[in-house]
């Protein structure tokens, strides 16, 4: 049985470090899911919006399955040039630990790479801080 | 949450947010809706659900100022957005309201009624006032106000005013003119003997850091001006100020009060922040006010006060209290000033408008 969305906003739930809810108004529905999503997390399919927008869970899995494919077909996930079609997908949504590192191209696709000097949660507090003033519609004690 | 046919009028009221602006506008407009119900027999039994995370709320009584047709939901302003959130949903599914006002987020706080207000059947009335623009094209909130009914403009200029349902009103205030304390009454009321001298009013509003400044620059005031002045350091309630043990000035003391508007003709200034009700409420009586705009995420408060009476630093407060101390020597009896409370003009509109 299909899933039921709220068609009010965007039914996203998403983030860098931690999973949240999204309340920004939708602006697509998710081509596989049919999920309203705002434009932070709508991604257009192939890098184009006439072939339809994914949700950033959908386009994950998506992501996920097409480095299974291509690993089976080359032996080994192996760069950007197989990643042509998928420059859309290139955001920090996307963005595993090791994006930074010498061996970006290998990590990005498999993203088992552990990086001890990688962000962990207590990086969320300075993340925060350094957007104060500009983050509406989180801090319960505004006016 | 539905609307039903017949039965009790029930208003629920969200006042969502920090400090005491959300919380003593939803009183002010609680008030009459509760007193313009009582002609008609049918509305004698409208009540009134206020919603309030305030940290103040807890030690305030609403209930006495509302009376028994009124209900007051506080919850915990400790709690983080997700919690809060819940709490809110919570409200919102347990009980049928006739008509919904939110003050200022058109989205709630936290943006939890976006969810909510589209699947709300009944009256659906924003209390719409000067928002963060930022915040207004982030989440297209000129969109998001159509899921209101009504806006109504309580005094000060706001984006979407000028959309075909908003209807601007007066300033909102607490108490009417006829209900505030005669400037004797309070006098007595802050504890001031006799009328030989002036008195400086200082508000402890906001946050903790706030109240502090203020109550240091109080205590500043009342060393400096040892035998020309009064001054009181007033609260809404008793504040996380370890004072009992210090040793204050013979013409300080803290009192506490709330509403404080009732007895603002007791003060010849007002010292404050920027907040709404502090600057609308001393325009309103005619009292001289200085304050130190706060910064708000949502509340721009340097656009609420006057230049003349914007003040940052403590001699800036001290040259005004100077005026007005040399003012109080040569000045004959004041007459108080009359003031049209906006909040009745709200509540005709809102009422009219009902089907």
């Amino acid at each position: 049985m299909p899933k039921s969305w709220d068609s009010g906003s965007c039914n996203e739930k998403s983030g860098f470090l931690f999973n949240h809810e999204c309340f920004q108004p939708p602006d697509h529905v998710c081509m596989m899911c049919r999920k309203p999503v705002c434009s932070d997390h709508g991604h257009e399919f192939l890098g184009d919006e006439k072939q339809g927008v994914l949700c950033t869970t959908c386009v994950k899995k998506d992501r996920k399955q097409l480095s299974k494919r291509q690993a089976r077909e080359v032996g080994r996930s192996n760069g950007r040039d197989n990643h042509d079609d998928y420059d859309a997908y290139d955001e920090p949504y996307f963005w595993c630990g090791y994006y930074y590192g010498a061996t970006h191209h290998q990590s990005h696709a498999a993203g088992v790479v552990h990086d001890p000097h990688d962000f962990t949660e207590a990086d969320a507090e300075s993340l925060q801080a350094a957007d104060e003033g500009e983050v509406f519609e989180t801090d319960m004690s505004e006016s | 949450m539905t609307q039903r046919a017949d039965g009790p009028l029930h208003w629920m009221l969200y006042a969502m947010g920090g400090g005491m602006g959300h919380l003593t506008r939803a009183t002010a407009l609680s008030r009459v809706l509760l007193q313009s119900s009582s002609s008609n027999a049918r509305q004698c039994e409208t009540r009134v659900t206020l919603l309030t995370n305030s940290s103040f709320a807890a030690g305030l009584e609403i209930e006495d100022e509302l009376g028994p047709r009124a209900e007051v939901l506080r919850i915990d302003s400790s709690l983080d957005r997700h919690a809060t959130v819940a709490e809110v949903q919570r409200v919102f599914g347990s009980g049928a309201a006739d008509a919904v006002v939110v003050d200022t987020f058109p989205r709630g706080l936290a943006g939890e009624l976006a969810h909510i207000l589209p699947r709300l059947g009944c009256r659906k009335i924003l209390v719409h006032r000067d928002l963060n623009p930022k915040y207004c094209q982030q989440y297209r909130l000129a969109e998001f106000v159509e899921n209101y009914d009504q806006l109504i403009v309580p005094g000060e200029a706001a984006p979407f005013e000028n959309f075909p349902n908003a209807i601007s009103t007066q300033p909102w205030l607490v108490r009417n003119e006829d209900e505030l304390l005669t400037p004797h009454e309070a006098r007595f009321r802050l504890a001031v003997n006799g009328n030989r001298l002036p008195v400086a009013v200082v508000l402890g509003c906001g946050r903790l850091d706030e109240i502090n400044q203020m109550y240091v620059w109080a205590t500043r005031l009342a060393d400096e001006f040892p035998t020309t002045l009064e001054v009181r350091f007033v609260v809404m309630k008793n504040p996380n100020l370890d004072v009992t043990h210090e040793k204050t000035p013979r013409n300080f003391k803290v009192i506490a009060i709330w509403p404080f508007f009732q007895a603002i003709r007791g003060a010849n200034i007002v010292i404050s922040g920027g907040g709404y009700n502090s600057v609308n409420e001393a325009k309103a009586a005619g009292v001289r006010f200085c304050g130190v705009p706060r910064r708000r995420l949502y509340d721009r408060q340097e656009n609420r006060i006057s230049s003349a009476d914007c003040i940052q630093r403590f001699d800036e407060l001290r040259m005004r209290v100077e005026e007005v101390v040399l003012d109080f020597r040569t000045q004959t009896k004041i007459n108080p000033v009359s003031y049209c409370n906006g909040v009745h003009q709200a509540v005709n509109a809102i009422l009219s408008a009902c089907p």
